[in-house]
């Protein structure tokens, strides 16, 4: 393993350095110091993306990253190089998990931490500099687990565009479900959509250390959802880790059919979905939508009776589910 | 030595079933079949990339899949092996040799044989010089087992018999056990001690190839009018007639076939040499495939 990882990390080299240089000219060109100070009533301060180009960044880069180290579990010719190789199957998704997570964390840490030195001199007097560097800390914990998320849902596909597909449902599937038992718990209450999006979790713990960065205010941590967004990260991880021993070189290039992917989440997203639409054209556009979807998971315009008897069983679960939430409730 | 016991594998339909073969260590074998006879199917089960249904592989009694030490000793060319745009015939070892005691100055010794660019991208190469850097890179890993899926394909004939010289030779001075899938049936006939016929899911028929065609006998005949097979008292495994010569296989040698042509009165009796293809032809054409 130890032999591998450091032949992938040399092979990857170009990209780490690109990364570097993208990161480097991104947050340089950004945090300008005309571009990041502002005026009110005589007092300076410092605009929010001075904070926020690096978080989104990291995201950005973190989400393009599954793409790069795990296409090879897509491809025949691929997949049959790699399994044919002396290296068990989970210390070789274990290997391409870390050097994934690498080439956006080291590229992006160096360009970090060189943008502050040359920010320091103007934005020290502005805002509560030391910040930066628990704001490091919280990007690098938040990123590993958002990084993991999307691992874990991209490596369940048998092809790149579901795999994308499948990142992308597991990124919003969140956003209907949490509408649905908001509206089963509190029908009247205002409803906070946010906190729904994985990566919309990712985002909102930035926003204190902006806070604090910016503000010098102390940082006010909801703790409930970032422990259950880091084990959510970490039971990732571990599933990923164990679930790489059963991914099959036949199934490269084949129709996605885990269970984490188009099989129960098209199904979950549209009938949460319906729960919130009140408008008919948007519930006949979600139909059309999900249909398509179904289309491109099945690659038939004729739907099989396995894929009803499924849809069926999680609309039967979901509706279960509410009526007796509401009752409950 | 390998040992295959009762092997299944199924993707839509069952592939390989119920599948037994044992090969000899230090011995070149040539697994041959039709298109889609599941060749390919068994070689990746037997390098350890697929995982079978039921049954398993042994290399020396030590099951293939997921066992490392076993895997450092197998490596398997497939008929279509990965490369990418930058790929180059240079850097092409750096991850083989990160798995494998790859012998470097064999690999460019092979590269320089067959006249190959070291810096160009693999990208542009024709099938033929790909399959050349390939074949190259698999003798010098010179591995224990190895595995060659449709190893003439692509190669001109001259770069076929540098090949068959230097699988031989590497074969001979590592006691290499080599397995080698291929529709040049010519090519296998030269190389190979003993072959394996995959057909309805299993080894069919196997053995000694030399052993085997001494089995059958091909002759051609003349009489002094024309004959048909349904003139003949007796079973031919194949009867071509063109008019008054007549040419057929059977497991009669010469002078068992010429006392049983008496009573036809034939003008000659010529027994001409019969090949392994001819005799893949035969066999498969039994199971009623050609016909």
């Amino acid at each position: 393993m130890r032999k591998y990882f450091l032949y992938l990390i040399k092979k990857r080299f170009p990209i780490y350095l690109t990364a570097f240089i993208i990161f480097l000219l991104l947050f340089l060109v950004v945090n300008r110091e005309d571009n990041m100070i502002w005026e009110n009533q005589n007092v300076k301060y410092l605009r929010n993306s001075i904070v926020s180009v690096y978080v989104i960044s990291l995201g950005i880069g973190l989400a393009i990253t599954p793409i790069v180290e795990f296409s090879f579990k897509m491809k025949k010719i691929t997949i049959d190089q790699a399994y044919s190789l002396p290296i068990k199957r989970e210390k070789l998704y274990l290997t391409r998990y870390i050097i994934g997570f690498l080439e956006i964390v080291v590229p992006f840490t160096l360009s970090y931490f060189i943008s502050l030195l040359v920010i320091f001199p103007w934005a020290n007097a502005y805002c509560n500099f030391a910040g930066f560097f628990a704001y490091y800390g919280m990007l690098l914990v938040a990123g590993f687990v958002v990084y993991s998320i999307l691992v874990f849902f991209f490596t369940k596909a048998n092809n790149v565009i579901d795999g994308i597909i499948c990142t992308l449902m597991a990124t919003f599937i969140l956003w209907p479900v949490y509408i649905m038992l908001e509206k089963m718990i509190h029908p009247d209450a205002y409803i906070n959509y946010s906190g729904s999006f994985i990566l919309f979790n990712y985002y909102s713990y930035t926003e204190n250390f902006t806070k604090m960065i910016l503000f010098d205010v102390d940082i006010i941590i909801d703790y409930e959802p970032l422990i259950l967004f880091s084990i959510l990260g970490v039971a990732a991880f571990i599933a990923q880790y164990f679930m790489s021993l059963r991914f099959k070189s036949e199934d490269a290039g084949q129709r996605s059919e885990s269970w984490f992917c188009y099989k129960v989440m098209l199904p979950v997203l549209l009938i949460s979905t319906m729960f919130s639409v009140q408008n008919i054209i948007v519930a006949i556009i979600i139909l059309l939508s999900t249909y398509l979807a179904y289309v491109l998971y099945k690659r038939s315009f004729k739907l099989d009776k396995k894929t009803w008897i499924i849809f069926a069983c999680v609309m039967v679960l979901e509706i279960t589910t509410y009526i007796i939430g509401s009752a409950v409730f | 030595m390998i040992s295959i016991k009762g092997l299944k594998k199924s993707f839509d339909k069952p592939v390989l079933d119920d599948l037994f073969l044992d090969i000899e260590d230090g011995t070149i074998f040539g697994l041959v079949g039709i298109n889609g006879a599941g060749k390919s199917t068994l070689l990746k089960i037997m390098a350890g990339i697929m995982k079978p249904e039921e049954g398993l592989v042994y290399f020396d009694y030590k099951p293939i899949y997921e066992n490392i030490e076993v895997k450092k000793d197998v490596f398997l060319l497939p008929d279509d092996p990965f490369y990418s745009r930058n790929t180059t015939p240079e850097n092409l070892i750096k991850l083989y040799d990160t798995f494998y005691n790859l012998d470097k100055v064999s690999y460019f010794e092979y590269l320089n044989s067959f006249q190959i660019p070291l810096k160009k991208s693999m990208y542009n190469f024709s099938k033929g010089m790909r399959r050349q850097v390939f074949v190259a890179l698999a003798l010098a890993i010179k591995p224990k087992y190895l595995f060659l899926d449709e190893a003439f394909d692509g190669l001109d004939p001259l770069a076929r018999l540098t090949l068959k010289k230097a699988l031989i030779k590497v074969q001979e001075e590592n006691n290499m056990t080599v397995v080698i899938s291929s529709h040049s049936l010519r090519e296998l006939e030269d190389i190979c001690d003993s072959y394996g016929l995959l057909d309805s899911k299993k080894i069919s028929s196997s053995g000694n190839i030399s052993e085997h065609l001494e089995e059958y006998h091909k002759y051609m005949i003349a009489f002094d009018k024309e004959m048909k097979e349904e003139d003949f008292n007796m079973k031919f495994i194949t009867f071509k007639q063109d008019k008054r010569f007549i040419t057929v296989v059977v497991k009669k040698n010469l002078e068992e076939m010429t006392k049983l042509m008496e009573e036809y009165h034939p003008l000659v009796i010529d027994e001409i040499s019969i090949d392994f293809e001819e005799l893949f032809i035969i066999e498969v054409e039994s199971r009623g495939y050609l016909k």
